[in-house]
């Protein structure tokens, strides 16, 4: 997993860590949010959590996906232009070499 | 033969077709071609077929891209415009290699873009007193979607997805951008062309039923299609204007 990713998921999850050990850290950010249970608060951070990764990811995947196509597009025009190319210079090797036949 | 004039002009043309799995009817589709806008540059985006249809578009004289892998109508078909945009191509027709788009119009959509003050040209299959069968989920939605179009347009739209369209200068170069929708660019792309200065406008053209069939609305594939249309509109409404 890449460093960009890796922090984010060991930040969620050394918070989640301390407030599931500190009971007076979690009492006061459960009065602090207004939750009735000290389990809700977790769970509450916790859905925040992977809803912010969740968009994250299909911010992320959206633009790599936008990446992918214009990679394929640009590699299928130089794939065809490429093909010419070598199309272009075979023809003219054939030229040449039955141009020093003839002169033979 | 000269490759790069279009039949009313010196403009540089190009037709692009864009193709998946269509050996069948690519063949008839450009002799068609060949036979009624001789003398104009062809071009088939071969979408990652997986039978011949781009050796039986190279054996019938078209210049042919492969893309590696299939990737949608819209991504090969921006691909023809991202080609034409390097070869300095000024108009660009677009139709399908299914056979439902006759060629025999492609001069009329070339007549009207070089005419008219007009940047696109689009081939309605329901002008003209023209007929098309389709099923009616289908006609409701082109219904719904021309309606909107013809609204956000202000210019009427009464076929929203015909693929059969003539498009000039620098419409050609923002087909090319990446403003583009790369999976179905139908009514959402015209208003966003529509909001960006572009003219567009209708013709009436006869189209054939497709000899494959196997559309891309078809299935579970048109759930997707009418909800991503209704967003990809409301998000096209609220976005800024693309500069061009």
């Amino acid at each position: 997993m890449n460093e960009e990713y890796s922090m984010g998921w060991l930040v969620a999850g050394s918070l989640m860590l301390i407030l599931s050990i500190s009971d007076g850290l979690l009492v006061w950010v459960t009065n602090l949010v207004g939750a009735t249970l000290f389990t809700s608060t977790l769970f509450f951070f916790g859905l925040i959590f992977l809803g912010t990764i969740c968009l994250h990811f299909s911010i992320r995947i959206s633009s790599l996906t936008n990446q992918v196509r214009t990679l394929t597009q640009h590699m299928g025009i130089l794939h065809s232009e490429k093909q010419s190319l070598e199309e272009q210079i075979g023809l003219n090797s054939l030229e040449q070499n039955t141009s020093k036949l003839k002169k033979l | 033969m000269n490759q790069n004039v279009t039949l009313e002009g010196n403009q540089k043309t190009l037709i692009v077709i864009p193709s998946f799995n269509e050996e069948d009817s690519i063949g008839q589709v450009l002799e068609d071609v060949k036979k009624y806008a001789p003398g104009i540059s062809v071009l088939v985006v071969n979408d990652g077929s997986r039978d011949q249809t781009a050796k039986v578009a190279e054996e019938n004289g078209a210049k042919v891209i492969s893309l590696p892998y299939n990737s949608g109508y819209g991504v090969a078909l921006q691909t023809g415009y991202l080609y034409a945009r390097k070869h300095n191509y000024s108009i660009v027709v677009q139709m399908d290699g299914d056979g439902q788009h006759d060629p025999v119009y492609i001069h009329d959509l070339l007549n009207a873009v070089n005419n008219n003050e007009v940047d696109v040209i689009i081939g309605s299959r329901f002008l003209g007193g023209n007929t098309y069968r389709t099923s009616i989920a289908k006609r409701i939605g082109m219904f719904v979607f021309g309606k909107l179009a013809s609204l956000f347009c202000q210019e009427i739209v009464s076929d929203p997805t015909s693929g059969f369209q003539a498009v000039k200068g620098k419409a050609v170069e923002f087909i090319a951008s990446d403003y583009y929708p790369p999976d179905y660019p139908d009514a959402d792309f015209l208003i966003m062309l529509t909001r960006c200065g572009f003219k567009i406008r209708e013709i009436p053209v006869k189209m054939h039923q497709s000899k494959i069939n196997k559309s891309m609305h078809d299935g579970t594939q048109s759930v997707y299609y009418v909800l991503k249309m209704f967003l990809s509109i409301f998000v096209t409404l609220l976005r800024k204007k693309p500069r061009i």
